[in-house]
């Protein structure tokens, strides 16, 4: 049995983790064979990552801390990837929406 | 007050919202089955459901290769919803127990509701629309051209989906001509009349006067002609003995096919462009260049006459282009300026497009909106930190939308100009919000303090030499004009369609 493998980012991408940046987290964490979970710190509990209806229900706001965890052959990469990309404000730099 | 009498059993009367007669069959717009369809076993719905995800998914997919990259990506959430097996699981599950494949869709759906952003659940609401579509009808929104659109209200978004190449008319139960449809609907010339009442859904036939608001259902051959609408420029009748002072006669612009037909040597200038609804039903924010070409092309054809385009008001219930509006979006303090202000990357890509724009002629820019002085002047840094040469700023100038910014427009001194949004005004003053369908419908109290605004806002402006202009519907309602004219608003900003009316009364002066 595999140990989880934790990791943590505080959010600060000005709108949080809304739609598009949450497709982006399910696109990301699918893009690992492991189990991964994410949780808001001030959420309910522990959700599959891979689901957008999961993460878009975390309605994780800037400021708040996203907690993820894994368990999978590639866990430590995956977690390493997720907290990269929630401290790259989710690939959300500006004009991101605005440069077709 | 309904002040027409009906003649026939098949003759209903609304209120009218956009002129124009039409006659052509009925498309119903009506998204919930008239009765439940018939249930099958659960493996017929489960197939049912699953063929209809996967032709909703693959709408969507269309759409998205059509669509910019940034489009694309918003139509991505949509997909990933319709994919995301936490979401399909439940719906089978409860196919299974016996619901039936609409039903269970729609509750596992709406059991999100609450646990999400309403702005993006909006777009939930989207696929889950698109869904039942397959499942109860079996069919996408297409209404075939030169169709009556009938039902209870129509979206924005229907409004652009829909092919008016070939005409068509709108004809709504409820509904109301101040809304972002009936704006829609008056720019492109499609009659439309709202708040007719519960219509027998038998009918297959219906001929509209948008002027009159008067309806035929199934008309037969003898009643193929309506009387002269009363409303008619040639019945409209202007105060006697009156001198009418000349005005000026400005444009209001939604959309860019509207100037296939006009020369600008028709009007003065344009008063109001609504940029939000240029861009069709586009699903994401249209980047810098696509704007600026929409906005050069429109100040190209006004040849040097003043272009007044109004920044994106976006939120509450307007076209959102995918942005996040939050669940305090329908309040009006959220929408216009100052949504765009918390929005600044999308504030500085239009920015930029409108001053490449006026490169080309007269552009001035329209706050939408405003409610605070400070937002008058965040906007004006920003202008001026994104000139290049910091030297020719296009005007800026203020919508006055808002009662307490009609009472102290000095508060605003910094603006180059005022345009009237009375649209916004009226419904401030009224605090209804959807149903008042023309100035008429005002009481005398409710006139009395839109007049006592408007005058206000026109004092001012004489006083400081800054223009004031009118461009919300009360400007194009010809039996309004010798009032406001006494008021002291020399320039009105109405629809292309209404041009002809206006000029022809500027002739007599």
């Amino acid at each position: 049995m595999n140990d989880w493998v934790n990791g943590s980012a505080v959010i600060s991408s000005g709108l949080g983790l809304h739609a598009r940046p949450s497709v982006r987290l399910t696109k990301l964490a699918k893009s690992f064979q492991s189990h991964v979970e994410v949780m808001a710190a001030n959420g309910d509990g522990w959700v599959n990552a891979k689901s957008i209806v999961k993460v878009m229900r975390l309605k994780a706001n800037s400021g708040i801390a996203l907690n993820v965890r894994a368990r999978g052959e590639d866990s430590a990469a995956a977690v390493a990837a997720i907290v990269a990309f929630v401290h790259r404000d989710f690939d959300e730099g500006l004009g991101h929406a605005l440069s077709a | 007050m309904k002040a027409w009498v009906m003649r026939s059993p098949h003759e209903i009367t609304g209120y009218p919202a956009a002129d124009g007669v039409f006659q052509g069959p009925v498309y119903w717009l009506d998204h919930e089955p008239t009765q439940p369809a018939a249930k099958g076993s659960a493996d017929e719905e489960l197939a049912a459901f699953q063929e209809a995800v996967e032709a909703a998914a693959g709408d969507i997919r269309a759409l998205s290769l059509l669509s910019p990259a940034p489009a694309a990506d918003l139509l991505e959430v949509q997909i990933s919803w319709l994919e995301d097996p936490e979401l399909l699981l439940p719906v089978r599950q409860r196919i299974q127990a016996g619901q039936a494949a609409a039903n269970a869709w729609r509750s596992e759906i709406e059991g999100h509701a609450s646990a999400i952003d309403a702005g993006a659940f909006a777009d939930i609401r989207d696929i889950e629309q698109r869904v039942l579509n397959f499942l109860v009808k079996g069919k996408r929104f297409a209404p075939p051209k030169g169709a009556v659109l009938a039902g209870e209200d129509i979206s924005p978004t229907q409004f652009l989906e829909t092919d008016w190449s070939e005409g068509g008319a709108i004809l709504l139960e409820r509904g109301s001509a101040l809304s972002h449809a009936a704006i829609l609907a008056r720019g492109r010339g499609v009659p439309m009349i709202v708040g007719a009442g519960s219509l027998a859904r038998d009918c297959k036939t219906v001929l509209v006067d948008g002027a009159s608001g008067r309806c035929v259902l199934d008309p037969d051959s003898e009643q193929l002609s309506l009387a002269p609408s009363a409303s008619s420029p040639a019945a409209t009748s202007f105060r006697h003995g009156s001198a009418r002072k000349q005005f000026e006669l400005l444009l209001n612009i939604n959309s860019l096919d509207e100037f296939s037909a006009i020369q600008s040597d028709c009007c003065d200038g344009i008063g109001l462009v609504r940029s939000e609804f240029l861009f069709g039903s586009a699903a994401a924010v249209p980047d810098e260049h696509a704007q600026a070409n929409a906005y050069s092309s429109i100040v190209k054809w006004a040849k040097g006459k003043p272009v007044a385009i109004r920044l994106f008001d976006l939120g509450g219930d307007k076209t959102s282009f995918g942005l996040e509006t939050s669940s305090a979006g329908t309040s009006a303090n959220m929408r216009g300026i100052h949504f765009l202000l918390r929005n600044r990357d999308v504030l500085i890509a239009q920015l930029r497009a409108l001053l490449q724009a006026s490169k080309f002629g007269d552009l001035r820019i329209l706050l939408p909106m405003v409610s605070e002085p400070e937002q008058l002047s965040q906007a004006r840094h920003l202008l001026f930190d994104l000139t290049p040469d910091r030297q020719t700023l296009p005007a800026l100038g203020v919508m006055v939308e808002v009662p307490e910014v009609a009472r102290h427009p000095n508060r605003y001194g910094d603006a180059d100009f005022f345009a009237l949004g009375t649209n916004d005004l009226t419904r401030s003053i009224t605090g209804r919000t959807r149903n008042i369908s023309r100035a008429t419908e005002l009481s005398q109290s409710e006139r009395t303090e839109l007049f006592e605004l408007i005058t206000c806002v026109v004092n001012y402006g004489r006083k400081a030499g800054k223009a004031v202009h009118l461009c919300g519907d009360l400007a194009s309602d010809l039996s309004m004009l010798d009032d406001l004219l006494e008021l002291g608003l020399h320039a009105f900003s109405v629809p292309p369609l209404k041009i002809s009316d206006f000029s022809a009364v500027r002739q007599q002066i």
